[in-house]
């Protein structure tokens, strides 16, 4: 009788362990210091590899933002303006 | 509507389609689209120019026209087709890096992977030079939102490049090789 109790109360808690684990899955090593309040508001990363981080999102930035514009592109901005008086 | 743009203006408008370009991209993945969302915003901007206050904050009123035209088309075109976020994924993730560093094309492929909400606000803030406030309003929240949103895209690219366990000299030492 209490082997089958035990058993129904491990089936019952299943459903909230498996969901515990994609919680934490979903969240993945973002909150690896496992504090899942207010962890958002601190990165929790150095200051250097912030500016790691953040000097690569740049360099992926500027490397599009210092193409040159695409000729269709500057030929819209001059018809816009030859059409501007309308 | 239209009016007769000031020369300066107009400079100001050129001035600021690199920085609107790279935005577009970082949003869609695909410079072909992101040019045509840039195309749109000029159009737009263009019709709107009454509604510009001159002497404002013209960049952060074309980065707005921008993300809005490209979440809301990106709605219609979900109820349409539904447009996994993995072809994205897919189609940044093969676009050859430039630079021809592995460490580049690693962080590119994690940028993409990171849910759109963190990426617009990590570009924003780290990319395009706009304050909290600046890139709250662009996205129409709050500026904790926005703080909030930044950290987690640091975390979550830090958890996906295995940085987090970096002390900071190996990481000074990564960034003079990036």
């Amino acid at each position: 009788m209490d082997r089958d109790a035990n058993k129904k109360d491990r089936r019952r808690k299943m459903p909230g362990a498996i969901k515990k684990i994609d919680q934490a899955a979903e969240h993945g090593a973002v909150d690896a210091g496992g504090d899942t309040q207010g962890v958002e508001l601190d990165s929790g990363l150095t200051p250097v590899l912030q500016a790691h981080i953040g000097r690569h999102v740049r360099a992926v930035f500027d490397e599009v933002a210092r193409e040159p514009i695409p000729e269709h592109l500057l030929r819209l901005l001059k018809e816009l303006e030859q059409s501007g008086d309308k | 509507m239209a009016r007769k743009v000031s020369s300066s203006l107009r400079d100001a408008l050129v001035g600021e389609m690199g920085s609107l370009r790279a935005f577009a991209v970082s949003l869609c993945g695909d410079k072909e689209r992101a040019d045509d969302l840039v195309q749109e915003t000029l159009f737009k901007a263009w019709n709107h120019l009454d509604s510009f206050k001159e002497g404002t904050n013209l960049k952060a009123w074309l980065f707005t026209i921008l993300r809005n035209t490209y979440f809301s088309e990106r709605r219609k075109r979900r109820r349409e087709v539904e447009d996994a976020d993995g072809t994205y994924a897919a189609r940044l993730a093969s676009q050859p890096a430039q630079h021809g560093h592995m460490d580049m094309q690693d962080f590119r492929a994690a940028l993409v992977k990171l849910p759109d909400d963190q990426r617009e606000a990590l570009v924003l803030v780290g990319a395009a030079g706009f304050s909290y406030e600046e890139a709250a309003e662009i996205s129409g929240c709050a500026v904790g939102t926005i703080k909030s949103r930044v950290n987690r895209a640091r975390n979550r690219l830090a958890g996906m490049l295995g940085l987090e366990t970096l002390d900071d000299a190996a990481a000074e030492t990564l960034s003079k090789s990036a």
